[in-house]
């Protein structure tokens, strides 16, 4: 059978991108404006935040441009926090998840398994090549989907002091 | 090629592993004892959890059994929580983690691709059980630690220290 590895880590995305929607979804608009703990990232960074590192993943795979390339500058690591006031609201930020997602799966069923190894699609030299922390795809895709895991197990703080987790 | 699918799930299980001890690591003994959330799981708590889900990989790949069988009780999703004086001690945890990662890496260095699509070990009722294989419980594996590195990241932040 064709590109099973590539099946069976698509299969990954789509439970980690189920798992991390398990997350968005209970928390209302002001439960969103909470930060994690005082003075540090609010839900709604982290939704963009989970937004833009899943958006630039088609081009890590070379496969097309991101849906929202206004974000990295607001919602990229180490982008400076702004009150809630100042990022798109909630609703469209939880629709713009989906649509990532969406996007995402699309790229999953086009990679090939023989590509898997080859550099990333943001490597365009030796000198790149050399300096880059992933190198291929595959490292991308693995590392692409814990880093959501982990802002989700945050915004799974935020379920809790909601009181909408039992945990 | 041989055995592709396990090779990069064992990449992918050392690279959990670290990005979680990542965040271990950095918090002392009465950080851990902290909660992340008034009146949720505390440190001591997520440790032992994942301590307890690690040591079940070896039932669920079929692969012996679990060092620690009374942490199930303990750390077990949904059991009780406790006052951290009623758990092992904190050195004795870590210490703990650790061994889970050694045993661990012996497991997926001797899996195989086709064992992978196999039932898992604790398969009961192949229709209801949710994760069915034992490639798709090394997956969940992998996202669940991931999933408790975030909430270890709220403790460091409390803590005031970063990574």
């Amino acid at each position: 059978m064709e590109n099973q590895i590539v099946k069976r880590f698509a299969e990954q995305y789509e439970n980690m991108a189920e798992w991390v929607g398990m997350n968005i979804e209970p928390l209302n608009d002001d439960e969103y404006k909470w930060e994690l703990s005082p003075g540090k990232n609010h839900g709604v960074w982290l939704l963009g935040h989970l937004i833009t590192s899943d958006d630039d993943f088609s081009l890590f795979m070379g496969r097309g441009e991101m849906l929202y390339p206004e974000y990295p500058a607001i919602f990229g690591e180490g982008s400076k926090l702004q009150s809630v006031d100042n990022y798109p609201s909630v609703a469209v930020l939880k629709e713009q998840w989906k649509n990532v997602v969406e996007k995402n799966k699309k790229v999953y069923a086009d990679l090939k398994d023989a590509e898997l190894d080859e550099r990333h699609g943001m490597i365009k030299d030796y000198e790149d090549y050399k300096k880059d922390s992933f190198k291929t795809k595959m490292s991308v895709i693995m590392h692409w989907q814990l880093h959501q895991m982990y802002h989700a197990g945050q915004l799974g703080i935020l379920v809790s002091r909601a009181g909408k987790s039992r945990f | 090629m041989a055995d592709e699918i396990s090779k990069y799930l064992l990449n992918q299980y050392i690279e959990t592993w670290n990005w979680v001890n990542m965040y271990i690591e950095p918090l002392s003994d009465d950080e851990l004892k902290e909660e992340f959330a008034p009146g949720k799981s505390h440190g001591v708590w997520i440790l032992g959890h994942l301590i307890k889900y690690e040591d079940d990989f070896s039932l669920y790949m079929g692969k012996g059994g679990l060092l620690y069988p009374e942490y199930d009780e303990l750390f077990r999703t949904g059991s009780e929580l406790q006052p951290v004086e009623n758990y092992p001690t904190i050195p004795l945890l870590r210490k703990q983690w650790k061994e889970m990662f050694e045993k661990n890496k012996l497991i997926y260095s001797v899996l195989t691709d086709e064992e992978l699509k196999e039932s898992h070990g604790k398969m009961e009722n192949s229709e209801k059980d949710f994760f069915k294989t034992k490639e798709r419980v090394a997956m969940f594996w992998h996202l669940h630690a991931m999933y408790h590195a975030g909430q270890f990241s709220a403790l460091i932040a409390k803590a005031g220290k970063t990574v």
